[in-house]
């Protein structure tokens, strides 16, 4: 064997360390059974502050009315829109991981999927937040619903604000129940390792009483493929969708037919930096280096640069055609994105999506736990920045000079913002201490003694 | 007096659970089962299990969806509240497109979950099987078979030997 | 063992030869039957060779993305692609009639349309012949760089001794593909770009690129699915390709019905919401008479029908079902780039006999070219070290 190059030919193991089936389960149940640590707590007293911000600055904003926002006209749009986009966009790696991977038979998916999916459900409901505060009469919100009121008033099915409603409704409520799906035979797993009554109980209730028949596997596995098809094309019309909201205008830099798949595009990019930024930690630190290996990392961190070039293909073919058109309009929305009133927001924008990525061409950086995270950090802050500067700057300079303005967000916007990620993670710290981070029976069948024919002559 | 659920027995491993489903089938018994932490790929033909029918229960749901969807947003617009929107004809087939698709897919999804709960008879809070001493590690690493008293084959005696002679341990008569 | 499988008999032989006499002899044809109208004549010479030679793009994705995913289960349904997409540089000698019919194709080109335009003023920078043709030469040297990087060093694994060799080759492979990837996405759409979409200069859509890819992906797969099985028809690997494979290409091409779908929706449909006179433009002609007819066959050919036909597991495993959509789906591919480019110029479906001559004409000579290619070496990469992952594929 030559060992001058590095080859990556074989196939290297998808779970290290001479497991079982049962050091697995005990590995994935450790942090859920034992009592859980002194960061825990003092993280968790930290989100709940912040959830407790948001919920303040939330009811700050219904009393006081949307006045309260750095919203002017002409920039009608703020951060409540960007932070929306933002958290949808998050939430798309973990249908992605679960359902596009798992239909293309990438077993590697099992050891981030169920992280993934916690994450995705965690972040729709904050993004479903923002939509809901920005109706400013958040009583009035069931308008967005078609429910015989006794106005006779019906919504507007050919608003593209109406689609978002069914379009991120549709998607929490399968991402949900993809997760449950997901959980179930773990659930008994932790049912039936339960040491006290309640907890017995509790797992015992959602495990519905799985017990792990093989004629029950059968229909769970058709289940699971087919949410897996329909999960695909979903994840493509949620983003799509959200970009409607912009496309569908007439606004130079929002109209432009590339927007849906470039929405999706950055939608999984964001997410798997998401994914990637947390799941480096919670391997450190409940010990899963053997599940979660390099080899899923070093994945995560290609996939994050192909997302990267994808957008990176967006960002040059909507300058490229805004000087094609020969649109003086168009033109103009690009040149000020660039060198205009938001210059800046836009240059942390290609900096932190296009060119951060790029260290991940190299090996040596896809194996650099500390590198990965900081990129991972930038991704996200530069997706916040795309939707900031896609929402603000087309909005604040539109077709009439004597309209222009400038944006800048209050108090109120920045605290909601940051309260959300106090949602956010006081979901995911619950998750991590009641709920298998691991997917424990999808890891068991992709390992080599998983297969009923192991050992046996090919 | 308490009754016979079947009998279970226990195998060490997907290979070996394999082989033994296919014996019982061959043995000629058609209640039985096999319970494992994870899916065996290739079990139901192992078992004889026919090809599950939810994908048509999935394909009515979405049929459904499609159909309700489309039906929801052209009575509204056509007349439950006629209003022109951006110039747009009442009936916008391009613009009804997000919500149906939408529509389409939770159905599918709903009738997938549920369908797949109703085919397995879930939730089942109380199962005789759980009465086996030894089921607990089913959900961690153990592997079992079990042969219900409701077979035509099924005889107390023969059935042990039987599960013992492919290979089985700790054989236990479960109760109902 | 050698597994080394040659293609031999009626396919080696007799099918390559008169396939290029036929194909030259179709496309003098189409030349002498349209002379008498230059510009119906290099329409039609566009659309055919637009069609073609989507097959050869979609087969060069879909090769490099085999290596970028480091994928096992295609190895054996790869030669043919392999082989495919090494025509490129006969694309390339295609591709001169194209620049002598410039003139009559892209109003760009006349200096009095662009003295009274100031649109085209202001894309003369791009849109300038010059630029076009040295444009075009950038393409297809990447091309034929990429396609002959992949095709010899796949060849070559074929003769080499030691696994460690054949590793080697595919880790090279493999560490080129992103790179390769990078440079086929900006060629394509640029060249998409120039092409198709400047036929009606004043328009512009950012997504045409994606559009055409997608359309061009979904036709190598039903080629590759197509030559397969007409190759197990003649008893070639017959027992080596089997239905899991096409299982799987048939998962793939109703994957990409799905993507040409939702790409074709998302430009009609924001173009259509926004009704803006500059979007519209493109979408007007399209819209009414026999072309309107045309857009909701392709809405049933090409997403309807393969989406309800191919939803089921047994249609894509049933060689003969599989089969009736591939041919389908090939059809359709030529509709829409009869969509894509002619109502640019006709009000009414313009198929004449010179679109025939040369679909014969193009068809024929790349036939040939990918014939003799495919009969010289193995019709699989025998030693690719995913060969016994892809022998062993079941698809459930």
């Amino acid at each position: 064997m030559n060992t001058t190059v590095d080859l990556e030919v074989k196939r290297r193991p998808l779970v290290t360390g001479n497991q079982t089936f049962e050091s697995i389960s005990d590995i994935v149940c450790k942090p859920v059974e034992a009592t859980p640590p002194k960061w825990w707590h003092i993280a968790l007293l930290g989100s709940i502050t912040l959830l407790a911000l948001l919920m303040s600055m939330i009811g700050y904003l219904v009393w006081e009315g949307i006045g309260v926002w750095g919203l002017n006209n002409p920039v009608g749009w703020g951060w409540a829109i960007v932070n929306f986009v933002f958290w949808v966009g998050i939430g798309h790696a973990g249908t992605l991981i679960s359902a596009i991977l798992f239909l293309f038979r990438q077993k590697w998916r099992t050891s981030i999927n169920r992280f993934a999916e916690a994450m995705t459900v965690f972040a729709v409901i904050c993004a479903l937040v923002f939509p809901g505060i920005h109706v400013g009469r958040i009583w009035m919100a069931y308008f967005m619903f078609p429910i015989p009121n006794s106005m006779a008033m019906w919504p507007n099915f050919r608003s593209a604000l109406l689609w978002d409603v069914f379009a991120v409704g549709t998607y929490f409520t399968v991402s949900l129940l993809f997760w449950y799906v997901g959980l179930l035979p773990d659930l008994a797993t932790l049912r039936d390792r339960a040491k006290t009554k309640t907890k017995k109980i509790v797992y015992g209730l959602f495990a519905l009483g799985w017990r792990g028949s093989s004629r029950q596997w059968h229909h769970y596995e058709k289940a699971y493929m087919i949410l897996a098809a329909i999960a695909t094309p979903l994840v493509l019309s949620v983003h799509s969708i959200v970009s409607f909201d912009f496309a569908t205008s007439q606004l130079p830099g929002w109209h432009t037919t590339i927007f849906p798949p470039y929405f999706v595009a950055g939608a999984v990019f964001s997410g798997f930096a998401m994914v990637l930024t947390l799941l480096l930690i919670a391997r450190q630190i409940f010990n899963m280096k053997e599940l979660v290996t390099m080899r899923h990392l070093e994945n995560m961190c290609k996939f994050i640069l192909a997302t990267g070039m994808m957008v990176g293909y967006a960002y040059a073919m909507e300058f490229f055609m805004a000087w094609y058109s020969g649109n003086p309009y168009e033109q103009f929305a690009f040149t000020n994105r660039a060198f205009g009133n938001y210059a800046w927001a836009y240059w942390i924008m290609v900096s932190c999506n296009v060119l951060s990525p790029q260290f991940f061409w190299f090996k040596r950086f896809r194996n650099n736990i500390k590198l990965m995270w900081v990129i991972s950090i930038f991704v996200n802050i530069g997706m916040w920045f795309e939707r900031f500067v896609i929402t603000v700057t087309s909005l604040s300079r539109d077709f009439l000079p004597s309209s222009w303005g400038y944006y800048s967000p209050t108090f109120v916007d920045v605290c909601t913002f940051i309260g959300s990620f106090g949602l956010f993670f006081t979901l995911f710290l619950l998750f991590l201490k009641f709920l298998p981070m691991v997917a424990i029976s999808e890891v068991k069948g992709v390992m080599p003694e998983a297969n009923p024919h192991h050992k046996e002559a090919h | 007096m308490s009754t016979s659920y079947g009998m279970i027995a226990e195998f060490d491993g997907p290979g070996s659970l394999f082989h033994a489903a296919e014996k019982i089938r061959d043995a000629g018994y058609v209640s039985f089962d096999t319970y494992t932490p994870f899916p065996i790929h290739g079990m139901d033909r192992a078992m004889g299990q026919k090809a599950s029918h939810l994908p048509w229960l999935s394909l009515i749901g979405g049929l459904l969806g499609f159909t309700i969807g489309l039906a929801l947003q052209t009575w509204i617009s056509l007349d439950g509240y006629a209003l022109i929107f951006s110039g747009k004809p009442l009936f916008s087939a391009p613009a009804f497109v997000p919500v149906t698709f939408e529509l389409t897919i939770l159905f599918t999804a709903f009738f997938t979950v549920f369908g797949m709960f109703g085919i397995n008879k879930l939730p089942a809070w109380y199962h005789s099987i759980f009465n086996a001493s030894r089921f607990g590690s089913v959900s961690s690493h153990g592997f079992f078979v079990s042969i219900e008293s409701a077979d035509a084959k099924y005889d107390s005696k023969e059935t042990r030997a039987f599960l013992k002679s492919i290979g089985g341990s700790h054989i236990e008569e479960v109760e109902e | 063992m050698d597994k080394t499988h040659r293609l031999t008999g009626f396919l080696a032989d007799k099918l390559p030869k008169w396939s290029l006499i036929i194909g030259i002899i179709a496309l003098a044809l189409g030349f002498l039957l349209g002379h008498s109208n230059d510009q119906s004549m290099y329409l039609s010479y566009l659309t055919a060779y637009t069609f073609f030679i989507s097959i050869v793009l979609g087969c060069m994705f879909l090769v490099i993305v085999q290596h970028l995913a480091r994928g096992g289960w295609g190895v054996v349904v790869r030669r043919v692609p392999e082989q495919m997409m090494a025509t490129i540089p006969t694309f390339a000698l295609l591709f001169i009639p194209i620049l002598f019919g410039m003139h009559s194709l892209y109003e760009w080109t006349h200096a009095s349309a662009v003295a009274h335009d100031h649109l085209l003023q202001m894309k003369a920078p791009y849109l300038n012949v010059p630029f076009f043709v040295i444009r075009n030469i950038i393409y297809f040297a990447v091309w034929i760089g990429i396609a002959r990087y992949y095709n010899r060093k796949s060849l070559a694994q074929d003769y080499v001794a030691s696994d460690d060799e054949a590793e080697q080759i595919t880790a090279g492979m493999q560490k080129r593909s992103a790179i390769s990837i990078l440079l086929y996405a900006l060629t394509v759409s640029f060249a998409t770009f120039d092409w198709m979409m400047s036929l009606k200069p004043h328009w512009f859509s950012t997504v045409f690129g994606v559009y055409y890819f997608a359309g061009a992906v979904m036709t190598a797969l039903c080629f590759i699915s197509l030559t397969y099985m007409i190759l197990g028809r003649h008893k070639h690997l017959d027992t080596v390709v089997t239905k899991e494979h096409y299982h799987d290409l048939g998962k793939l091409i109703y994957g990409f019905v799905i993507f040409w779908t939702y790409i074709a929706f998302s430009q009609f449909f924001l173009t259509w919401y926004a009704n803006i006179p500059e979007f519209v433009q493109w979408y007007l002609p399209r819209s009414v008479g026999p072309w309107r007819t045309m857009a909701s066959v392709l809405v049933w050919g090409h997403f309807l029908i393969p989406l309800f036909v191919f939803m089921s597991r047994h249609a894509k495993r049933n060689l003969k079902v599989h089969s009736g959509i591939a041919i389908l789906l090939l059809v359709m591919q030529y509709l829409d780039i009869q969509f894509l480019i002619k109502p640019n110029f006709f009000t009414d479906i313009h198929f004449t006999l010179v679109d025939v001559a040369f679909l014969i004409g193009i068809g024929g000579i790349v036939l040939n070219r990918f014939l003799v290619r495919l009969k010289q070496e193995s019709l699989m990469p025998v030693n690719d070290p995913y060969l016994q992952e892809s022998l062993d594929l079941e698809v459930y």
